[in-house]
């Protein structure tokens, strides 16, 4: 296919702009920081183990504050709905998303944790 | 603009990078004029449902499904109808938002637009591909393949911008439906709280970047949303590994819900 000048100074400019929005979206991995949010950790700074963690957690009972103050900062997606969801991660094998364990926690909007799990990682196929 | 910018040059980037890219989106300008569809392409992913359905799909139905993106969007009371140059006539929508074309020669002839009376902006649509039978809260992979292939052939899912219009020259738009790192957006019923993959005794829950538009990992999301059709319903949106074939088209898609009460 011949493909006209104009239109591949086009095509180029569109992938330049791929190349600086984002990377083309570095989704997938993420950066395991100790120090960022969503590595769970008690309040004297020792790590946590994902069941431990978890076990850490009331349903119905434990509000954001006692989850922030047993386990630290957590990656928070909130809604509009007023229900938010927590996460906290431990990396896997390589820095995937999908060989990571997760804890993720519910709240409903009275700031109740409702619902808790574990994700387990997967190992990344060859 | 992240997610309109990346999800424009999505088509474009396959060829050159292997890494991943951000959802596609629907962008479709500010106008005030109507949320409206090409009748002719509508029926060409019809066409293609029909063709694809016995290796992906062999027992589901093919409808069409419209969702809110703006808040207030009234969906109880939509008047949707397909319009030509010399006659108009309503299709009848069920109360979950879906609706079928039936095919009419004289809708082809006439380049007619499928057309609800709602704004541009305030809704968004989809296929909805089902095999009948399924557990509740269940959907099966290949359905849900077949919906983004379909989706994209009937240009549900579409960018008006002018990069995007280079970009579908290159490139042919259902083999992003094939990739391993697609990000085609899908819609759960209700509020998801995990979504899990289910093949004989291979289970795997999927991170938490494929659900609610991979919010867990862009802080800038809220700035993002007025660009993507997932505005209203990023807590019931996910992705699927759709080109990840180690899960085969009987897989099934189970969903764990917000509400649901254990």
């Amino acid at each position: 296919m011949t493909i006209a000048p104009a239109r591949l100074a086009l095509c180029n400019a569109a992938f330049m702009v791929c190349l600086c929005v984002a990377g083309c979206a570095n989704t997938g991995v993420f950066d395991p920081s100790p120090e960022g949010p969503g590595s769970a950790r008690t309040p004297t700074g020792q790590s946590l183990a994902p069941q431990a963690a978890m076990d850490m957690i009331a349903m119905g009972k434990s509000a954001k504050a006692d989850v922030s103050a047993a386990i630290g900062r957590a990656i928070v997606i909130p809604f509009d709905s007023g229900y938010e969801v927590w996460v906290y991660r431990w990396a896997g094998s390589d820095k995937t998303t999908r060989a990571a364990t997760e804890l993720v926690v519910l709240f409903e909007p009275s700031g109740l944790a409702t619902k808790v799990r574990v994700r387990p990682g997967y190992a990344t196929p060859n | 603009m992240q997610i309109a910018l990346v999800a424009t040059c999505t088509a474009l980037c396959a060829q050159e990078r292997p890494t991943y890219a951000l959802p596609k989106v629907t962008v479709t300008g500010t106008s005030s004029g109507p949320v409206e569809k090409s009748y002719r392409k509508m029926v060409q992913g019809m066409d293609y449902f029909e063709r694809a359905r016995a290796a992906i799909a062999p027992n589901a139905s093919l409808r069409f499904k419209l969702l809110p993106r703006k808040p207030g969007t009234d969906m109880d009371h939509i008047v949707l109808e397909v319009i030509g140059s010399t006659f108009d006539y309503e299709v009848p929508i069920a109360p979950d938002h879906t609706f079928v074309l039936e095919r009419n020669l004289k809708a082809l002839q006439e380049n007619a637009v499928v057309s609800p009376n709602r704004k541009r902006l305030s809704m968004t649509w989809r296929t909805e591909i089902r095999t009948p039978g399924l557990p509740p809260n269940s959907r099966r992979l290949g359905d849900l393949r077949l919906e983004c292939q379909v989706g994209l052939e009937a240009d549900l899912v579409s960018n008006s911008s002018l990069i995007a219009r280079v970009a579908d020259l290159f490139t042919d738009n259902k083999s992003y439906c094939d990739r391993k790192d697609s990000r085609y957006l899908y819609f759960a019923e209700r509020p998801v709280f995990s979504v899990t993959l289910v093949v004989g005794a291979r289970r795997e829950v999927l991170p938490i970047d494929q659900l609610y538009a991979m919010a867990s990992d862009d802080p800038d999301l809220k700035y993002d949303l007025p660009y993507c059709d997932c505005e209203m319903l990023v807590d019931r949106t996910y992705f699927l590994p759709l080109g990840d074939h180690s899960w085969p088209d009987d897989t099934r898609v189970e969903f764990e819900y917000m509400e649901d009460r254990r």
